[in-house]
This record gives C-alpha cells, structure tokens and sequence, in this order.
C-alpha cells in the first residue's frame, strides 16, 4: 500500500464521506428472502408429514352420566311432541311476601297486574305459530314430578295464559301480562305461601321446541313482576313492583334419554353424560414428532335427532389426571364441533391443542372427554360407536412430521 | 473535527446491528457458506489484488510488514442483491462488519502483530418453497421456509518479523469457529394444520495455520507468497426443540491455501498489482458428500488491480482505486450432475486520512456477477465496503 504522507485532511471531503456512511447505516435493515426450487438449492432434507389413525384402546372408552341434571342447567326445554324430547317446563318462583316495604316500613298492598317473563334462547327458526302455554300449579308439583304428573297439572282451572313466541324472534324475551279480570288467574291462595310455581308447555302447528334460558344463564332468567297498590299517603310511592326470579326450575320428558350400550358412547341428556376415550400413544408421538393436526371422528350409530335449525355443539377437553368419571378436565384448552339436524355424518373435531399437551416429559393422559352444549339442555342426544363396535368406533386422526434433518453443514 | 471526536465516532458505529459476516449468497446455501473474503475496504477497491500487501487485510501475516504505528480498522459492508432461480427472483440486502482487525509494531519496528476477525464462511439466508402435498385425500399448498443465520469466523493472531532486509516474514494461527442458526417452517395454506417450525444450532471449530513472506525485489516491485493449512472441522447439531438432547457429531476437511501475488510501482503516482489464491476446497468434498452436500472443488481467484494517487506527497488523499476479480466458487450445486459456480466482478474505492493522519476511512464499491454454468441460478449484486480506521 502506500505510505502515509503527514500532510492535514481536505476538511470539506469529511463531510461527504459522512453523509455516505450515515445512509449506509441507516440502511441497516436485513432482506434476506429469496425464492427457491428443491432440491436443487434446499439443504437439508425435507419436511415429510405422516398420518396417522389411533382408536381407544379396547375397553376403555366408557359413558358417564350425573354431570349436570337438568334443574342444573342455563335452559330448559319446552315442546309438544317433538321426537326427539317431548318436554314441559317448571319453574317455582322465591317466596313474594304479603306486604311490601316503603319508607322502611311494611305496607299492605292491593295487585294492579302481575307480568310473567321468559326469554327464549333458541327455537326452530323456520317454525312459525308457537305458543307458549302458562299454568299455575298446585303446590303438590316438586322436584319430584313426572312428566305424567306435570301434563296431568296443566289442566283449564290452572290455566294463565297464552305467550306469543313471534316468528321473526329467534332469542328474546316474551311476557304474559295478567290484569283485570284474568289477575285473579294467579291468585296466590294459602296454601301457595306466597310461592308461584309455574308450568310451561308449548303449542305449534307442528312438533317443535324452544329452550328457556334458567337463572344459571346469568342473564335473561324468568321473572315474576308483580304491580302493586301500597297503602301509604304518599301517592308518589304508591306505585311498587315485586319481582321475584325461580327458586328452582326444571324440565322433564316424556321418554327418558337414550342410555350407553357397551357398544356405545352417548353425550348429552339429563343428567348429563359425557364419555370418556383412552387412546394408544405412540413414542414417536409423544417424544419425538410435531403434531400438526388432529382431529377425532366421532361416528353416530344412529342418526342424530333434536330440535330442527337449532344447532348444538360437541365440545371435547383433555383430562389432568385420569380419574375415570371423576378426572378434572384441562381447563381453557377444548375442541368443538357444531352440528345440526337430523345427520349421520362423523362429527371431526379439531383437538390439536388437546393432544399437544400429551408430549413431553410432563405430558398429560392420552385421554379425552366428550360432551354436549349446551349440556343438559339440548333436544339432541347424539349416540356414537365405541371401541366395542368397531365400524363405529371413534378415531383419533393425527399428521406429524419427525425431527427435520437440518444440512451438516 | 478532532481526533477525539472522530474516535467517538467510529465507536459509536460499532453499535450499529450485525455480526461478523461477510456477504451472504445463494451459491453458499449448499456448503458451510459463502466463502468470506479477508480484506480491507481499501484491497477491495483495488479487486483485491493488494490483499496480499495490505496491514490492513487478513489474508497473509507478511502484509503487516509496512506498519509502522499501531492500528484498529473495520469494515462496514452492504450487500444488495438481486438472485434468479427457476422458482422466481429475488432482491435481497444485508449489512455486515466482515473485518475486524488490530495491529501494532514492536521492538522498535522489528516486529508485527496482529489479532483479528473476519469471515470464514457466511451462511446467512432465508429461502422460500412454494408445493403441496396431498393429505387426508386432498391436497394442501404450503411454504416451507428455510432460515439460517450464522457461519464461521476466522480469528487471527499474526505475527511478522521484520529483520531480514526488505523481507517480511510473517506467521499466523487461526482459531475457526462460529455458530449456525436454523430455522426450519412450513406454513399450510390451509389453517387447520398447525405451522411446522423446527430449529437447530450447527456449531463448528477448526483450526489454521499460516506462513507469508513479502520482498521487495526492486524499489518497483515487491513480491509476497502465502501457504496456509486450515485442519478438519469439527461440526456439532444441537436441537434446540429437544433442549439439547439430541447431539450429532460429524466434520469435513478444510483447504490448503496457496496464494501469490506481485506489485508493482509503475509511477510514483500508479502502482499495480496482480494475484491469485488457490484453494484446496476438493479436500472437503468427501466430508461434505457424506453430509449431504453436492460437494466441493478447488476454488480459484485471480485478481489485478491499482491505485493512482493524484500528488505523490499527498498519496493517501483521494487515490482512485480500481480493480477486476474472477473467481470459482468452491461449494457446489445440483442434484445428480453438479456444477461449480464462478465470479466476475469489477470494483472502484477511493479513501482519505485525517485528523493528522489518524483517522481514515475507505470506501469501496463492487459489482459482482455470479453464476453457474448449467444452472438457471445467477446473482448479481452491488457490494459496498466502508473500512475506518484509527491509528493513536
């Protein structure tokens, strides 16, 4: 190279080569990405996806009952001779006392009007004219009551009211107003003690259904409204409302749900049941392969029925532990399929993120549980093939790919 | 603008984003990487036919010869490519410090030494596949995209003696040695499969020894010869999906060097210069083969160039450097019948001291072709070099 001369720098080059370097600098973002044919310019081998079908291990899918009974769910059911459940609503209301406080002081009250609340959920949206029919049962209707004994109860002396479900309603809220002279219709005798306990049936042109949203919904619950006249000198506080939301509230059928076979898995119904399925799992599965998809076939030995245009879900969950009916699900982490009826189709649900929590060193069981939503509430009770039918019996799908050869070099 | 100022300047340039590479290329996908090339910005702008004499490049510990104060130089380099393969183009940019190096003269000039970094192999790229695979009877797109970053760094210390008249003698040991990150992701068009995305880091050591010597032969012309042994290297997989567990062990021979090289002063104002570097990347044929690479061959670089300086007392102000390059590239590429790719470039650079001479700065502008013959793969890209340097 050649030697340096000590002679000072041409101040006015500096600030070219300044500016120079600065752009350069602040240029200084990374665009590497270029497109490529294989194998040509891939090092490395390629990503091979592998498929591959697991069933339950034999004997150990099973069907559990008692989850959530039918006084424990967000809805109850209500229709008129719908194949898949022909059921009535009963709902008894909190106690209303005699007397109503104004101005911290009890007042006697005389009735203006009584308004009875519902808000349906779901009903056949192509099923026009439903009625909802109120009763006013005796206080002999408990928890304890059959169908045969609620049906019985619904007789013209208990008769309320009528409740017009509209046609373009698919969810709301539905009243029945009782004044006049059909206040004395809900009357609360004595032997009453303040409780209404209110019976729901349904009328349509033809068989369908609604759900009723319960107090376990959280909102939209039945409420009983009750207008009164307080006796107090104030005319401005004369005017008072009770309201009073169910104490209790249930449904029951006139045929009870389909139960498991061992050659079955059921979901659904009240009480609720959920089935439980035990999967093989392979070592490359769990400690070696990325799972890039899984889904579980589950297969309908029968077609499903329920509620038409009404849709209703199959959720599944993985187990912390394998506790058997008991195990505690996974929390947060499910997989859902939504389904209408009637069908015959396999239901696939994507559980991916289930069976990814069964790799590893702290893997959890290869198990999972399905059930219905809404659970306890729904017209459908879907019945799939187990293990012990083997034409029928659920499958795990899974692809994976192994560990990728990365190029040495 | 003080000396003061000025090193706070070229320090605060040190923080800037990028690792020690050189520029990344397509035809260094297939190998341990691009082959780094060990010079200064100022080498550079001359073809690199005077790396072989410049205290300011790599590539031989004879170069260190004419230092007479001590020194730290760096270089910035922006790479902006365009690339064409069969599957679609490409412009691509990156930023890299592909030179680090610190020198100083001892025992009143009899001596040299110099410790330094620079790129051994550049192995930074992100690819980009577009096909389908047919699952579950139908059939599903995706992109697979392979990432790398990372390659080896060759660290230097240089020694060179100085006390045979118009001779310099120098000696190196180099320490090999960088990591390379991978990422491998497959992308489903479809969103019901989960993206693949697997990673590894590839590590690798070796080690290198060199001798050069220079000679003035004449007050026009001075000679300088360079050998260099580059051992095995030793390469390591570490998955990091699995938390290390699974190590791989393998590795590859490394070339022989053999470098030559010629200058000449044709003017006070003009001296040209010539070289060649040949390298025995066959040596890493076999290795590379069993690993899965297409392979390698010996590479070959030939270069001329020169400097014009516009006042001989004022030589280090502004000279214009200008040079040519060609050049086969060592790694192949191809499935089945592989070829070897091979470089033209053409270069110009210009620099200027200040601050009393301790500060400088180069500037170096190459633009190089690539290509390989019975291939559709080709590049072609813009290399700008920023060398600074300070001398205390």
């Amino acid at each position: 190279m050649t030697a340096p001369t000590p002679r000072p720098a041409r101040r006015r080059a500096v600030p070219a080569f300044l500016a120079a370097v600065a752009a350069l600098s602040g240029a200084c973002s990374e665009k590497l990405l270029t497109p490529v044919n294989c194998p040509e310019l891939c090092p490395g081998g390629q990503i091979v996806v592998y498929d591959t079908v697991l069933t339950p291990i034999a004997g150990e899918d099973s069907t559990f009952t008692g989850y959530v009974a039918a006084n424990q769910s967000t809805g109850f059911l209500v229709s008129n001779n719908l194949p898949a459940a022909d059921a009535r609503g009963f709902v008894r209301f909190l106690r209303r006392s005699d007397t109503v406080f104004v101005t911290d002081t009890a007042r006697t009250y005389t009735i203006d009007s009584v308004k009875i609340s519902l808000t349906i959920d779901s009903r056949d949206s192509l099923q026009d004219g439903i009625f909802l029919l109120l009763y006013k049962l005796p206080p002999t209707i408990d928890s304890t009551a059959t169908f045969s004994e609620l049906t019985a109860a619904f007789t013209p002396e208990a008769f309320l009211d009528t409740v017009e479900v509209p046609d373009t309603l698919l969810n709301g809220r539905v009243s029945a107003l009782l004044s006049g002279e059909t206040l004395a219709r809900v009357a609360l005798v004595p032997a009453d003690s303040g409780v209404l306990r209110l019976g729901v049936a349904l009328t349509a042109p033809a068989a369908t259904g609604v759900r009723i949203l319960t107090v376990r919904a959280g909102t939209g619950a039945p409420t009983f409204q009750t207008y009164v006249h307080a006796a107090v000198a104030d005319t401005s506080l004369q005017q008072q409302t009770i309201t009073r939301v169910p104490s209790y509230n249930t449904y029951v059928t006139a045929a009870p749900f389909p139960q498991p076979t061992p050659t079955t898995l059921v979901v659904g119904g009240a009480p609720s049941a959920r089935a439980l399925m035990r999967f093989p799992w392979p070592s490359v599965l769990k400690d070696t392969a990325e799972i890039i998809r899984a889904t579980l076939e589950l297969v309908p030995v029968t077609p499903i029925e329920g509620l038409p245009n009404v849709s209703s879900s199959i959720v599944v969950q993985g187990i912390l532990v394998d506790l058997g009916a008991k195990s505690p699900l996974v929390p947060d982490v499910t997989g859902t399929t939504t389904f209408t009826v009637p069908t015959s189709l396999p239901q696939p649900v994507e559980v991916l993120k289930i069976v990814k929590l069964w790799q590893g060193s702290t893997a959890r069981p290869p198990a999972l549980f399905a059930m219905l939503t809404p659970e306890a509430s729904s017209f459908s009770v879907p019945i799939f093939g187990s293990s012990g039918n083997p034409a029928y019996q659920p499958r795990l799908r899974i692809e994976y790919v192994r560990p990728y050869q990365f190029a040495l070099p | 603008m003080s000396a003061r100022r000025w090193t706070g300047l070229l320090l605060g340039s040190l923080c800037l984003p990028g690792t020690l590479a050189a520029q990344a290329s397509i035809f260094g996908v297939r190998g341990p990487g691009f082959p780094g090339r060990p010079y200064s910005a100022a080498a550079i702008g001359a073809g690199g036919s005077l790396g072989l004499f410049d205290p300011q490049s790599q590539l031989s510990p004879a170069s260190l010869g004419p230092l007479e104060t001590g020194a730290g130089s760096f270089t910035l380099l922006g790479d902006f490519r365009s690339v064409d393969t069969p599957a679609g183009s490409a412009r691509t940019r990156d930023f890299r410090f592909p030179n680090v190096f610190i020198t100083a003269p001892i025992r009143h000039q009899k001596y040299a030494f110099g410790v330094g970094a620079t790129t051994y192999a550049d192995r930074d790229f992100t690819l980009a596949v577009r096909d389908s695979v047919v699952l579950r009877d139908t059939v599903r797109t995706y992109t697979d995209t392979t990432r790398s970053r990372g390659g080896l760094s060759d660290l230097q210390l240089a020694f060179a003696i100085r006390t045979i008249p118009k001779t310099t003698v120098g000696l190196a040991v180099h320490l090999i040695t960088g990591t390379d990150r991978l990422v491998a992701r497959r992308a489903f068009d479809d969103t019901s499969y989960a993206a693949v995305l697997q990673s590894a880091e590839l590590s690798t050591t070796a080690f290198g020894l060199a001798v050069g010597a220079t000679r003035d032969i004449s007050s026009k012309v001075t000679l300088s010869a360079l050998i260099r042994k580059d051992f095995t290297a030793r390469v390591n997989v570490d998955s990091a999906r699995y938390g290390g567990a699974t190590s791989l062990g393998a590795d590859y021979g490394l070339p022989w060097t053999f470098a030559g090289a010629g200058l000449f002063r044709v003017t006070p104002l003009l001296q040209v210069a010539t070289q060649a570097v040949y390298r025995t990347w066959a040596a890493a044929n076999q290795g590379l083969v069993a690993l899965g690479a297409p392979g390698a061959s010996n590479s070959l670089e030939l270069s001329v160039g020169g400097e014009l300086t516009s006042r001989v007392r004022r030589t280090t102000q502004f000279p214009l450097r200008v040079g040519v390059r060609y050049g086969t590239l060592p790694f192949l590429i191809g499935e089945g019948p592989t070829s070897q790719p091979h470089e033209v470039a053409v270069s110009v650079g210009t620099g200027a001291r200040f601050a009393k001479q301790r500060g400088g700065i180069d500037l170096s502008l190459e633009r190089v072709w690539r290509s390989a013959s019975g291939s559709d793969i080709s590049e072609r890209a813009w290399l700008l070099y920023t060398g600074f340097s300070i001398r205390p």
